[in-house]
């Protein structure tokens, strides 16, 4: 039995016994039994259930419906995730919504316990946007975010390099920052490296898919990539207090 | 004195062109720093106003030059490393807590 309708078997009864408090209370005290299935419930009693039971999944369908839009509202906002991944997110957020609102419809339309047990499920099996939506987008936007980071960094390195290169030119002694600015760009390819694969290992994801276990290992890569651009800034913000700290001074030396 | 007079306008002329490095370095403050950097040395024809002066003559100032140095320094602020940095620890702390959030769903898939 999934975990969703083990819940949901558990909503409803704690909903029955909840709404059939009074007999299942005058129940008891002339029979130790308490269990649900020995309590006899007025039809008006399992109406109301009924309909709590299906406000508690009108609830759960539209803090979904809030988080797609939320989830797709990060993207947009994201300054780095690619276009096609973007793309390829948007089109998984359309088609869960799609599935929360027509499952809306069906839980409307249940008039039993059965019915709302036949439809309920599927509505969050087949969407997971708390489980798989939204690990998937951040691990997205975090993997494409270590890819522009790297770029920037890339970046930012040529410009050390022609600095130290000037300097080294004038006759300054560079070779600590040099070894400084090496060691930082061999972390950062190291980061890209690591971080390159981890986009791919999670956008395809599909319900029913293994997806703790590879968003774990994505948040894992991913942090360990963070760790490996943080040393290299540290590297840089040095080399460039060398560097400046030398124009300001016009001298030769470290 | 023609050829003090030619000498003051190549000097002028010397003096315009280092101070406008083709737009380069717009924005860097004129005080900022420049590394020691050997003088500019410039050769140019002689003019017919300047027939007084030697052929070849080598006009030689000690005029610094800002073009190669003050752009770097300009360029260089790690900054916006910093920033990038907090971008990524944005998504990551998102990661960690939507691997969070689907722990603590009451209704979780």
């Amino acid at each position: 039995m999934s975990r969703t309708r083990r819940t949901l078997i558990g909503l409803l009864a704690a909903a029955l016994m909840v709404g059939a408090f009074p007999l299942t209370a005058s129940a008891q005290s002339t029979d130790n039994s308490t269990t649900s299935t020995t309590v006899r419930v007025s039809d008006e009693n399992v109406a109301r259930a009924l309909e709590a039971a299906k406000d508690r999944v009108r609830t759960a369908v539209d803090n979904r419906l809030g988080a797609l839009a939320r989830l797709g509202t990060r993207v947009d906002d994201a300054d780095y995730v690619s276009g096609d991944h973007a793309a390829a997110l948007h089109a998984e957020y359309n088609a869960a919504t799609a599935v929360l609102t027509d499952g809306l419809d069906s839980v409307d339309a249940a008039t039993t316990f059965e019915e709302l047990l036949d439809v309920s499920p599927a509505i969050f099996e087949d969407t997971l946007v708390f489980a798989l939506l939204g690990p998937k987008t951040h691990t997205v936007i975090a993997a494409d975010t270590v890819a522009g980071a790297t770029t920037r960094f890339d970046e930012y390195a040529t410009r050390l390099q022609a600095a130290l290169d000037q300097l080294s030119a004038s006759g300054a002694d560079t070779t600590g920052a040099q070894n400084d600015l090496d060691t930082a760009t061999g972390l950062v390819a190291d980061a890209a490296a690591a971080a390159a694969p981890v986009t791919d290992s999670v956008i395809g994801l599909q319900p029913g898919d293994d997806i703790r276990g590879p968003l774990e290992n994505a948040l894992g890569v991913l942090g360990t990539s963070r760790r490996q651009l943080d040393d290299a800034r540290k590297l840089m913000v040095g080399v460039t207090g060398f560097i400046l700290d030398n124009i300001a001074t016009g001298t030769s030396g470290a | 004195m023609k050829s003090r007079t030619a000498i003051g306008t190549a000097l002028v002329g010397l003096l315009l062109s280092a101070c406008s490095p083709a737009g380069s370095n717009q924005g860097t403050p004129s005080s900022a720093p420049v590394p020691a950097s050997p003088p500019v040395t410039t050769s140019r024809p002689v003019t017919t106003d300047e027939q007084d002066a030697p052929s070849g003559e080598s006009v030689t100032t000690s005029t610094t030059a800002p073009t190669a140095s003050q752009p770097v320094a300009a360029d260089l602020d790690p900054d916006e490393l910093t920033n990038v940095l907090d971008e990524l620890d944005r998504s990551l702390n998102d990661l960690h807590q939507s691997l969070d959030d689907e722990e603590g769903d009451p209704l979780n898939e």
